[in-house]
């Protein structure tokens, strides 16, 4: 179902933007709590500055040779391509089931605990293979739907909440130890992902600017900040009483009597879960090689449904799947490594 | 054929397993709106006050030592549809603060369920029996806790406001709302040694 | 044909099967030797008058001076006839077609040549507005039946030479005639080609009404709820269309035009925004796009929140809702599908009532799903409100009625069994789709997604016609729409 027909590339970062969304809202921002609010702000920094870093190697790719890292990875060695694939397919099928365990845990947490998972999970993987199925571009195309929702939903958020505000000085003092600072940057290097799938999806874009990544980025970063400084001035020590601190944010929500915006960051989590994982089926299909095939997509989207059961009856294989240690280590080998390998063994044969 | 048979098999496994018995019903739900935590008969006493369209306060009272434990105790033997995600105003009588508020705050907001922006106030002795008798009592004192907010920042309203006063480090006492009713409804303040 | 009178006219009479409304009119012309002719009309297809006097008059009026009859023919074709409209065939296939459309067929004896005569007089429906398309302040005209009238509706407001009219028969025993109609300088040839396919891979054998065409006129693999093909009865709607590089296809015998590509937020535009002041176009404009999303969304959301999150309504609303619904023996999610039914078997039994009765289904209806069901405890008040107002705001955008109904049932239904979630979900299948269906190569959301800056405009704003008339947008200009069709024009 592929369209032969590029998209702009400012589409693919809305996208990827708004697959960054999903993990600001479905993150525990479980981050030390004697860090403060200035200390946290750095550890962002560098995150997000690594984050950017991560993409360099494939926006080399895209403009020198117009093509997405894969595509070239298959043109350039048709014969180690299968273990580049399985690769690929592995990391995408361990990003999936990342995203998939936050969204049903904070489905099972904070919308309805006696709902079956499992049924939450099928019928969700069932819409994302269709829309995989259906292709990058008409999953892009719904991204601006999905970025006009999420404006309006933050700008209520954050509007909503500004009357709660409560500043104080402990917050903008310099607290935070080496080890914090690792574990900070590493949470906030989790949406680092996107750059792996920039790397398989850019081939479908035209009139790509190396400065769209970096706005995307500043953009995600702002309003990764905004959420720290309001879980920071608005929750304060409550924020360390529950999880999903975005969620709390949405309940505190409030224009004079009228309040509790929930149901408007429920929509807008569902939806921004949709199209991370709509777009990660669609990069595994592309490491295939196969554009938008519908076997394949259910045959990964099987291997990740099952996969989802045993963490759910095995805690040992939950806690590996939703470890963001582990994602960025595998995010790291998946947007710098492996194409910097190629980057090495190719890089003068690439011409535009 | 073979997609239409998938899609079929998908939708009646979904349906049969996605847990729509846990459904909720809004003519079924018994929507809490406020809570009164007073003493009687040397017992903590927690009344349920739900939302009804009737003249007359629709409650029902359960003895247990903490708010977790009247909320299980309600829901198995009194209120099986008991709902707490509206609930406005929870109000405990004074001489029982010590025993029981600390527990009812944390369970409060450690719950996904209740907001964060629920009124958390202390009165005397006298007002918690009242509620059983005066329709209008919740929004009254509602309405003056919005009043005596709107004279002192300081003071502790709900949940939220409670947790953030522990945020800041140099309050080691805080004030929070308390509604007396000697004569009329009236809310002042009251300063807590909080413990952290 | 056959050079025989006789022939010919037996072969006719057994392709008709000797139908009662074949008629022939045998005479003898007047020449040196009296050469026999006929005249085979279809009765009541013809004007009598008009074949009379056009006809049969001059013929038995004119002394003919040639002896051949293929002379003779060419002298009726050249100097006798006053019909301004004569065609020459000489295949029988011709000859059926020329006289079910309401030509007057002279057969001369010795030649197997026949004329085809324009006496056309058959009845058919005058010109008159539209009751589909209801305007304020546009044209009270729209299209009826016949081709040819259709064609003069268009024609007289476009008067210009790149105004092409193009035929195209489809039916393999109908033999129903098309016209593609479009302005040569703004359609793309591509557009054109793709048409041209399609109507001609119809296999049908009966084409009676445009909704036999729109499955061959589709893109395959934009299967959809939203349909990719735009209908019209009226002539300043289809103009309009015309200028902006699509293309009418005119069917004989339906007054709808089938107008291509035809893209989501055509749904929302109407001639009135034209003509109404742009401020107040605008405002009618984001009205209707409200009223889509009330009539998709209320009816499910509300089933919804009842059934699964009764938090989420304010609290004067949730006593008096949970208050009705109480009262009632029926859970919410079959409450509200079977009011949905009990509308939508009323508004079909309105369609297709009698005018006389029509007073008599009203009353019935407003009874039957009105007050005597709520104060029979049947139904609850909050429910017949929140279906009444969807079906409301469903009229607000009639053509989009059939796709609009059929989500508002899927979302009732999905929002009883998966709450809020579920609609959410179900929402981003429907977008998904949306966003994937083409109309001739064009994307269905164009405008929207792909996002173009410079036809918002006229999307949710119309904005005044200094600014509109500045360039016209031709459809194969948009975003993403198949790259040779941009390149050629």
């Amino acid at each position: 179902m592929q369209t032969k027909i590029k998209f702009p590339s400012k589409r693919l970062l809305l996208l990827i933007f708004l697959a960054s969304v999903s993990v600001i809202l479905l993150e525990s921002f479980d981050l030390p709590k004697d860090t403060s609010f200035l200390f946290n702000l750095l550890t962002l920094l560098c995150g997000f500055s690594l984050t950017a870093l991560f993409f360099i190697p494939s926006v080399i790719f895209k403009r020198r040779t117009d093509l997405d890292f894969m595509s070239l990875a298959h043109m350039k060695t048709p014969n180690a391509i299968v273990f580049v694939s399985a690769f690929y397919c592995l990391y995408f099928v361990y990003t999936a089931e990342y995203f998939l365990i936050k969204y049903c845990d904070m489905f099972s947490k904070k919308l309805n605990s006696e709902a079956n998972i499992f049924a939450v999970d099928l019928v969700l993987l069932a819409v994302c293979v269709y829309a995989a199925y259906k292709g990058t571009n008409a999953i892009a195309r719904c991204s601006i739907f999905v970025f006009v929702f999420s404006f309006i939903v933050l700008l209520i958020i954050f509007t909503g909440n500004i009357s709660n505000i409560e500043i104080n000085n402990t917050a903008f003092s310099f607290n935070g130890t080496k080890s914090d600072f690792i574990n900070n940057t590493s949470f906030f290097l989790t949406p680092a992902f996107t750059a792996v799938i920039f790397a398989v999806l850019s081939g479908y874009t035209k009139n790509f600017r190396s400065r769209q990544i970096v706005f995307s980025l500043i953009v995600t970063a702002i309003i990764f900040a905004l959420i720290l400084f309001f879980t920071v001035f608005v929750l304060g020590e409550y924020a360390f009483a529950q999880d999903y601190r975005c969620f709390l944010l949405s309940k505190t929500t409030h224009f004079g009597d009228v309040g509790g915006f929930d149901s408007l960051y429920l929509s807008l989590s569902v939806l921004t879960v949709f199209l991370a994982i709509s777009i990660i089926l669609t990069c595994i299909c592309k490491s295939t090689g196969k554009s938008s095939s519908l076997p394949t997509i259910l045959v990964f989207a099987t291997i990740i449904f099952v996969l989802f059961i045993c963490a759910y009856h095995f805690n040992a294989v939950k806690e590996l799947l939703s470890n963001h240690y582990l994602l960025n280590i595998f995010t790291f080998i998946s947007a710098v490594v492996i194409p910097v390998i190629y980057l090495f063994a190719f890089g003068r044969r690439l011409n535009a | 054929m073979p997609k239409k048979i998938i899609l079929i098999l998908l939708c009646v496994l979904s349906i049969l397993f996605s847990g729509c018995s846990s459904s909720k019903q809004v003519d079924k739900a018994s929507i809490a709106e406020t809570v009164t935590v007073g003493e009687k008969d040397g017992r903590i006493c927690y009344t349920f006050y739900l939302l009804s369209s009737s003249d007359t306060p629709v409650f029902t009272s359960v003895f247990a030592d903490s708010f977790e434990q009247a909320c299980t105790k309600a829901k198995s033997e009194y209120i099986p549809n008991l709902s707490l995600s509206k609930l406005e105003l929870f109000i405990t009588e004074e001489k029982i603060m010590d025993k029981t508020l600390k527990s009812d705050i944390k369970y409060i907001s450690e719950k996904p369920y209740f907001s964060p922006l629920m009124y958390v106030t202390l009165c005397d002795d006298s007002l918690v029996e009242k509620f059983v008798n005066d329709k209008k009592l919740p929004e009254q004192v509602e309405e003056h806790i919005v009043l005596i907010k709107n004279k002192n920042k300081d003071i502790s309203l709900n949940c939220l406001s409670i947790f953030n006063n522990f945020f800041s480090d140099f309050n080691k006492e805080f004030s929070v709302s308390y509604i007396n009713s000697d004569r009329e409804i009236k809310a002042e303040s009251i300063k807590i040694n909080a413990e952290k | 044909m056959y050079n025989s009178l006789t022939k010919n006219l037996d072969t006719l009479k057994k392709m008709f099967a000797s139908s009662a409304d074949f008629t022939v009119r045998e005479m003898n012309l007047s020449a040196q030797n009296p050469v026999k002719s006929a005249i085979i009309t279809i009765e009541g297809m013809c004007s009598k008058e008009v074949i009379a006097l056009s006809v049969i008059n001059p013929l038995l009026a004119y002394n003919f001076l040639k002896n051949s009859s293929d002379k003779i023919l060419d002298e009726i074709k050249s100097s006798v006839l006053t019909s301004s409209e004569i065609v020459e065939f000489n295949t029988f296939d011709e000859a059926v077609m020329f006289s079910t459309s309401g030509f007057a067929l002279l057969a001369v004896d010795g030649t197997d040549r026949m004329l085809a005569i324009g006496v056309q007089g058959f009845s058919f429906r005058g010109v008159s507005e539209p009751e589909s398309e209801v305007v304020q302040r546009g044209s009270r005209e729209g299209f009826t039946e016949p081709l040819r009238i259709n064609m003069t509706l268009i024609r007289r407001r476009i008067k210009s030479p790149d105004l092409v009219f193009e035929t195209i028969t489809v039916g393999s025993e109908s033999q129903t005639q098309l016209m593609l109609c479009y302005l040569q300088k703004s359609v793309s040839p591509e557009i054109l080609k793709k048409i041209r396919n399609r109507l001609n891979s119809c296999n049908l054998e009966t084409v009676l009404a445009s909704g036999y065409l729109t499955e061959y006129l589709e893109d395959k693999g934009s299967k959809s709820i939203f349909s990719g093909i735009g209908i019209s009865e009226r002539p300043d709607t289809v103009c309009g269309k015309l200028t902006e590089g699509r293309v009418a296809i005119l069917i004989d015998g339906t007054p709808a035009v089938i107008i291509l590509p035809h893209l989501f937020v055509e749904e929302f535009q109407s001639v009135d925004d034209y003509s109404n002041r742009p401020y107040y176009a605008t405002f009618i404009r984001i009205l209707k796009y409200l009223s889509f999303f009330i009539a998709v969304y209320l009816p499910g959301i509300y089933t919804g929140f009842a059934q699964f999150h009764p938090e989420y309504f304010p609290t004067g609303l949730l006593i008096k809702t949970s208050e009705s619904l109480s009262q009632t023996p029926l859970p919410v999610t079959l409450e509200v599908v079977i009011i949905t039914f009990v509308y939508e078997i009323m508004r079909e039994a309105g369609l297709r009532i009698p005018k006389p009765l029509g007073h008599a289904v009203s009353i019935v209806g407003a009874l039957v799903i009105g007050e005597s069901a709520v104060s029979a405890g049947f139904i609850s008040s909050s429910t017949l409100m929140v279906v009444a107002t969807a079906a409301i705001c469903s009229y607000v955008t009639s053509p989009l009625y059939p796709p609009i109904t059929v989500l508002r049932f899927s979302f009732v239904i999905v929002g009883g069994i998966f709450g809020l979630w579920g609609i959410v979900l179900a929402s981003c299948v429907v977008m998904i789709n949306m966003c994937a269906k083409t109309s001739l190569g064009i994307p269905y959301m164009s405008s929207l997604a792909p996002f173009s800056l410079k036809s918002m405009r006229d999307v949710f704003i119309r904005a005044d016609w200094k600014s509109l008339s500045k360039r016209t947008i031709k459809v194969q200009k948009f975003p993403e729409t198949e790259d040779r069709y941009a390149d050629k024009n």
